[in-house]
């Protein structure tokens, strides 16, 4: 049986130790730090599971790419806009962002030096490097399409992983990584969307091509969804057989029943 | 004179490393090369890589790995900035618009992180784990230092010790680093790498005092920015906490940051000259003056290298500048 899935045990685990390793009382004061991804932290977990990587390596791996992921989604909530600083307290917030993302890509390079992980360092620095190339992309190209814009969300939110997945030498669940990250993402923006409007997400999108009809939004993503869905399902068929209960269990927790629709 | 002319004879190894920084900086995507490569041309001292140089020549030199580390040091310092003027909201930095004033906060955030993570991955090309250990411990405290320096702002009950805390992290700690960085690429003897390590932690002092002199006492034209700029943005610096001591500036000038519309410019105005006159000033160039001579005193058993006689010079220069 392939060790695929972290418990919820686990992944609570994982979560605190990221948030031990983040904490700063000034900081938190001020900057509303964004949550260790559950979904990002799931494939990291399930992907490391897979590859010979030692208990305690893997997780100097877990906690510090959630370091970087936290502190580049910590850099994008400094905005252009400068109504948001307004205020004293909105100032300070704006410059401990700056400084809160700094702070942890400074742990992140911390730990695995102690480690002496210099590869891994490269690996996740090089990742950096493609993800603000892509952010560039999203906020200062032209999209002919939502689902061309999507796609770069999709190439973005992987790229860590991906890094990490080549260094360690992993190449079966990080083949779907992608599919299954945007997928969720998908999902959540899906609900966001339904419950109280247009997610941030969205926000390059919808700066260039104000959104009137909501309706035409959630078409485009179910049917990014079940593209996706098509995918990965043609993949799980080419997994190897030892992999069979993990494609099991990648259908389970992706909701996915073999017509490839997202419940 | 100009602090190059001490060290010319780097001049084929510093456009070396000119020529590294060009290439680490060049991103696929136009808008973000463009943004590093203006932050690039805007220029400085480059004087992380003349440290790493000249601490390199203690030991067996080799000019591929001392330039990993300088370009990365560099980096680094470059990334620094871009943020910095994100945090500040400055306009203007040695004259020139920033990256921030250009293109906006999100591109300036995204340019620092590149340019950051192009360093570590520079960096990691030099396999010697006291130089990471040094480095990723550094860049912690730089932030952390940051995180302090906005926590004290317009506090003008804070002392002595809290102001040389800061600008150990904020200007002292990468220029030993830098120092220490450039010996281990060359394997200097530890023992030394600790004396040039203390020598770059001196020099940053004092250097960093001199600074905050001048933010008071040089032109705006002089310093490439508005003078008193960082008083103004609430940072107690040296000349501040001395001219502090004075019961009446003390009260003129909580009164003046105490107005909820802010210090207007004629109050901010004579709260400088007042400063400008004081004894202040003296008193700050005798503290940077006394970390200038035990960065001195630290070169003393090095072997008498070349290298030597240019890091006297560069603490003499740093002692001298006036403007």
């Amino acid at each position: 049986m392939v060790a695929l899935y972290t418990s919820d045990m686990e992944i609570r685990h994982l979560k605190a130790l990221i948030k031990d390793k983040m904490h700063h009382d000034y900081i938190e004061q001020y900057v509303k730090t964004p949550s260790p991804d559950e979904s990002k932290l799931c494939v990291m977990s399930s992907i490391l599971k897979q590859s010979a990587v030692s208990e305690e390596r893997k997780q100097h791996y877990i906690v510090t790419a959630m370091l970087i992921q936290i502190a580049l989604d910590t850099h994008d909530q400094v905005t252009d806009t400068d109504e948001s600083v307004s205020c004293d307290k909105s100032e300070k917030t704006k410059q401990l962002s700056v400084l809160a993302g700094d702070y942890y890509s400074g742990l992140y390079y911390l730990i695995l030096s102690e480690a002496e992980e210099t590869g891994m360092t490269r690996a996740l620095a090089t990742s950096i490097t493609e993800i603000n190339e892509l952010k560039m992309q999203l906020y200062h190209e032209t999209f002919h399409s939502l689902e061309a814009f999507i796609d770069v969300i999709k190439t973005l939110e992987s790229r860590l992983i991906m890094r990490m997945a080549e260094f360690v030498g992993e190449t079966a669940l990080s083949s779907i990584a992608a599919e299954w990250l945007i997928i969720k993402k998908l999902m959540t923006i899906k609900h966001h969307i339904m419950s109280s409007g247009l997610d941030t997400a969205f926000d390059p999108w919808s700066s260039s091509n104000p959104v009137t009809d909501y309706q035409t939004v959630l078409d485009t993503i179910d049917l990014v969804i079940s593209k996706e869905n098509s995918v990965i399902d043609k993949q799980l068929a080419q997994f190897p057989a030892h992999l069979t209960s993990a494609v099991s269990l990648i259908r389970n927790r992706l909701h996915l029943s073999t017509n490839s629709q997202v419940q | 004179m100009k602090l190059s002319k001490t060290y010319g004879h780097l001049k084929k190894e510093l456009d070396a490393i000119e020529q590294a920084l060009i290439e680490a900086i060049q991103a696929d995507h136009h808008l973000l090369r463009e943004s590093s490569t203006k932050l690039l041309q805007a220029g400085g001292k480059r004087i992380r890589p003349v440290f790493v140089l000249l601490c390199g020549q203690f030991g067996r030199f080799d000019i591929e790995r001392a330039k990993t580390v300088a370009v990365s040091l560099e980096l680094i310092h470059m990334a620094s900035l871009v943020h910095d003027d994100v945090i500040d909201d400055a306009a203007i930095r040695r004259g020139k618009p920033t990256i921030k004033q250009l293109y906006g906060n999100r591109v300036a955030m995204y340019t620092g992180d590149f340019i950051l993570a192009r360093a570590l991955e520079y960096i990691t090309f030099l396999l010697e784990p006291d130089a990471h250990h040094t480095l990723s411990r550094t860049m912690v405290e730089l932030s952390t230092g940051e995180v302090e320096q906005i926590k004290d702002k317009y506090n003008w009950n804070q002392n002595l010790r809290d102001y040389l805390r800061r600008i150990k992290r904020k200007t002292a700690l990468l220029i030993a680093t830098s120092c220490k960085m450039g010996a281990i690429a060359a394997n200097v003897p530890e023992a030394y790498q600790e004396k040039l390590f203390r020598y770059g932690y001196y020099i940053g002092m004092s250097y960093q005092i001199i600074d905050d002199i001048l933010d008071i006492t040089a032109s705006e034209a002089e310093l490439g920015k508005p003078a008193g700029n960082d008083l103004l943005q609430g940072n107690v610096t040296l000349p501040m906490l001395f001219a502090m001591k004075d019961e009446t500036f003390y009260q003129q000038l909580s009164a003046a940051f105490s107005e909820p519309s802010g210090v207007s410019d004629k109050e901010w105005q004579q709260l400088l000259v007042t400063m400008k006159e004081s004894e202040a000033i003296p008193q700050s160039y005798r503290l940077s003056d006394r970390y200038l001579q035990k960065a001195l005193q630290e070169l003393e058993g090095l072997p008498e290298y070349k290298a030597k006689f240019t890091l006297q010079r560069i603490a003499k220069y740093i002692g001298s500048r006036r403007s």
